[in-house]
């Protein structure tokens, strides 16, 4: 689908569609491409934004990338300005998969390994990893040198402090504990994961940052023991900013740390690399009202605004000052079935309802206008090397005729079909009413729950209070972490036939990408004849900042790179 | 007069029982969980368990009860779920923008609402007393938030003359703070103004009717002197009630208006509390909110006696 931003005249559009062809082809270089777009009153970020659109995804994620700001050639000084949706409980990363803690706390924790700009696990504060032919020990030497916001320096002890805490508390952290038999302290820099079995996935799990394995001074850790730390000055990592003051739903500003070191000079690498930490200071404002987050952003109040609606797009793009950005698909929208309830226990009622969906109507009335939204039956994104289509040909099924002989299959006798949703996304809200519809359309029975988000996840997690419920699922870099796919029988819904267990368990051992992209894709194919949840489709999200920002690079999947920033003027 | 205030006092005692019951009640008897919100949506059901043992959220509803309620009559609300302070602390570090986003509202609301409703009253079927009815009930019929974000529209966005939200405190500046302050102020004041106009043009008709106001013109007293001394002294009486229980309403709408312009009050704790499931700072706070709700109409009952001789309180 080719998703040109509107007003474009047809003129505008072929020339610059030309002008892209001669970018791919190598014939234009990125600087006669960005005046060329400049004569044709195009900014940069709309270019790149269309280079995003027209090609082909991985081709376009490296030239989009290449089309970016110099990194390097940033301007240091004054304070970047953040609204946000809210304000995360606490800034123990250990404790919660929420993504808003993942999110400010990148600025200012690191972990063992994050990733590079295609999503694959590099070292962060690892200077050298080496594994045992047996693929039971990880042996992982320490950065020297690097330096605690308290002035502590980072320490073997410290690292396993860290990462058994985050063992003993995160999900991920305990599956790959369970595989642990010894983590040892080799010497005062060096640590060794020793396995009980090969553990495919240890350093895509070390990587990942919700509820990520931060490094902390053991000190602190010891003091604060499994309980959420709470207090502000127990925020402390080896990133390049640090948290300085935390009005609670006022502002959060970290500063500049000035002992901070890259895990290299030579740029940065996706999440790592360099880190430029451009800005003296970051502040993260809670701003919970969109209208007033649009309004601050164009009265200059901030310079960056999260969790904007799309719908903001039509108001925003044209403001003088303000870019509004639509960025690659990141996000997917999902219904679960419940296996546990005698209604979706049903194979063939499950069926009736993957049948009956047409997903275009449910995402244009969850996501809005078209330049939002795609169809796409992969359950991982395109940017990603794991995109397939197995199983397609059961998505986006839109057969009525299918649905109800499939409900006269299950014996279904007009039990109402009990859907939780939330106003408070109002993407679910849009989303469940249109599936009431259809469902209603094949002649099942809907009784639509609206309650707002805590009410959903407290029943959701009951096995006897629902049916359906649908949410959305963020960008995730590996097939593993897929909350359905990772967690897959303890996640809402209970997806717990046997083969498709063994091939999660498979997924999460398996280390070369060859061996488990197969793996992965019979998991997709059995999402889609065993269906646990149903696929909607993917949307995208647009990034609204102000023009005085540069350092953008494209990568935000996981979060925006706050540090790489810097503000001109 | 002490006896009365005194005897007030004392029956503070069973309103406060009757609004901690009920908003116990209603707290925990909305669904949800805050264990859940902390966690995140990934969170395994192990975790949450885990978190609400900690929370003692798995304790018996009346146990819950009785130790919120003993330690809430030591003036302990308990300790915040999600801030991970206690309740007053909380409360308190946000007593501050609340009290003077009110204490300006209601300076606008009288600054527009008594010289309109006088105007309107003095000048009685003008085409004056026509625009400030229509300016009066369009005052009440727009929501608040809605008055905020047009505000914020014209004086932050197209202007650039204030700042689109947030809070300076008085003592990081006098001129800052009035800046920040003077959108949600206006917006709160000028709603709530609309009935304070109607009710004193209203209560001023009537009092420009009585017999010594006719005497007053009568013996040819300047009409300055007998609309603000003779008829206003005693047209204020019924909008004294009115400012009392505007400052109910206003507490409330200071809700809606620190959510729209990101001022980090007691209100916008309470959305956000209600939203995390922090049961003890929701609790905390209405009672704080209700306390200070009866408190007020205490004070105005007290007030009506200096401002009407006729009025003796409590069989005094």
């Amino acid at each position: 689908m080719t998703r040109l931003a509107g007003r474009q005249t047809s003129l505008l559009r072929r020339q610059v569609d030309a002008a892209i062809r001669e970018w791919e082809r190598g014939t234009l270089d990125r600087r006669s491409l960005l005046r060329r777009a400049a004569l044709l009153g195009m900014s940069a970020p709309a270019l790149a934004m269309l280079l995003g659109r027209a090609s082909t995804p991985l081709a376009s994620a490296s030239a989009l990338r290449a089309l970016q700001d110099d990194p390097a050639a940033g301007t240091p000084g004054g304070t970047l300005r953040v609204a946000t949706i809210g304000e995360p409980p606490h800034l123990d990363e250990h404790q919660s998969t929420a993504e808003i803690i993942a999110v400010i706390g990148y600025c200012a924790y690191e972990g063992l390994f994050t990733y590079d700009a295609d999503y694959q696990p590099i070292p962060e504060l690892v200077a050298e990893h080496t594994v045992s032919d047996d693929g039971l020990t990880h042996t992982m030497a320490l950065r020297q040198g690097v330096m605690f916001h308290n002035g502590e320096p980072m320490t073997a002890a410290d690292v396993i402090a860290s990462v058994e805490r985050w063992g003993r508390i995160s999900g991920v952290g305990q599956r790959l504990m369970e595989k642990t038999s010894e983590l040892a302290q080799v010497d005062d820099s060096t640590i060794e994961f020793r396995l009980s079995e090969p553990y495919g996935t240890i350093l895509i799990a070390l990587a990942h940052n919700t509820q990520a394995c931060t490094i902390h001074p053991k000190s602190i850790l010891d003091a604060a023991g499994d309980d959420p730390m709470t207090n502000a000055d127990q925020y402390v990592g080896t990133g390049p900013y640090r948290l300085v003051e935390w009005q609670r739903d006022a502002a959060m500003r970290f500063e500049r740390f000035d002992e901070y070191q890259s895990s290299s000079e030579d740029g940065p690498l996706g999440y790592g690399g360099t880190k430029y930490a451009y800005a003296d200071a970051i502040e993260f404002i809670p701003v919970p009202d969109e209208a007033a987050r649009v309004a601050g952003l164009q009265a200059g109040d901030y310079q960056l605004a999260l969790d904007i609606g799309n719908d903001q797009y039509a108001v925003l793009a044209d403001f003088p000052g303000v870019v509004a950005e639509i960025l690659t698909p990141t996000n997917w929208d999902v219904f679960f079935l419940n296996w546990e309830s005698p209604m979706m226990g049903n194979l063939a009622m499950r069926q009736a309802v993957q049948a009956a969906f047409d997903h275009l109507p449910m995402l244009q009335s969850g996501r809005g206008g078209d330049e939002f939204i795609r169809l796409d039956p992969g359950l991982m994104m395109q940017q990603t090397p794991w995109w397939s289509e197995a199983g397609a040909e059961r998505y986006n099924v839109n057969d009525p005729e299918l649905a109800r002989a499939k409900l006269e299959e299950a014996g279904y006798d007009g039990e109402p079909l009990r859907f939780l949703t939330t106003q408070e996304y109002s993407y679910m809200y849009g989303e469940a009413i249109v599936a009431q519809q259809q469902l209603e359309a094949v002649g099942i029975t809907v009784d639509l729950q609206v309650v707002d988000w805590a009410t959903v996840l407290e029943r959701r997690a009951i096995p006897e209070e629902w049916d359906m419920f649908g949410t959305g699922h963020g960008f995730v870099p590996d097939p593993s972490q897929i909350s359905y796919v990772g967690q897959m029988n303890q996640y809402p819904g209970w997806w717990s036939s046997e083969s498709s267990l063994a091939l999660a368990a498979e997924l999460l051992a398996e280390s070369e990408f060859e061996t488990r992209m197969p793996i992965f894709e019979q998991i997709q194919e059995a999402h889609y004849t065993e269906i646990p949840a149903i696929k909607i489709g993917d949307s995208s999200n647009v990034s609204f900042r102000s023009e005085a920002i540069g350092g953008w690079d494209g990568q935000f999947e996981r979060g925006v790179k706050f540090w790489n920033l810097w503000l001109n003027e | 007069m002490t006896a009365y205030i005194l005897r007030r006092l004392v029956l503070l005692v069973p309103v406060m029982i009757v609004v901690g019951v009920v908003v116990f009640a209603l707290v925990h008897l909305t669904p949800g969980d805050p264990a859940a919100v902390i966690l995140g949506d990934r969170a395994t059901a192990e975790d949450i368990q885990r978190l609400r043992e900690q929370l003692g959220l798995n304790d018996p509803l009346p146990v819950q009860f009785a130790r919120w309620f003993g330690d809430m009559l030591r003036l302990d609300f308990g300790e915040s779920i999600f801030l991970g302070e206690p309740v007053t602390r909380a409360l308190l570090d946000r007593v501050q923008p609340t009290a003077l986003l009110t204490l300006y509202a209601l300076l606008i609301q009288i600054a527009i609402g008594v010289p309109a409703g006088v105007l309107a009253a003095v000048r009685h079927n003008s085409p004056l007393d026509r625009v400030f009815t229509v300016m009066a009930i369009s005052g009440s019929a727009i929501p608040t938030f809605f008055l905020g974000i047009v505000l914020i529209l014209i004086f932050a966005v197209r202007l650039r003359w204030l700042p689109s939200g947030g809070y300076a405190p008085p003592g990081e500046g006098l001129g800052a703070h009035l800046q920040s302050m003077v959108l949600p102020a206006f917006a709160l004041g000028f709603s709530a103004a609309g009935l304070l106009a109607r009710m004193v043009r209203s209560s001023m008709l009537d009092v420009l009717r009585e017999d010594y106001v006719r005497t007053a013109w009568a013996k040819g007293l300047p009409e300055r002197l007998i609309i603000v001394r003779h008829a206003l002294r005693n047209a204020l009486i019924p909008a004294l009630t009115i400012i009392g229980i505007s400052v109910g309403a206003l507490l409330g709408g200071a809700v809606v208006t620190e959510t729209v312009f990101t001022i980090p009050g007691m209100g916008r704790l309470v959305v956000q509390s209600i939203a995390r499931r922090d049961y003890p700072v929701i609790q905390g706070a209405i009672v704080a909110i209700a306390l200070t709700y009866v408190l007020v109409n205490l004070v105005v009952d007290v007030l009506y006696v200096y401002i009407d001789p006729r009025v003796r309180l409590g069989g005094e």
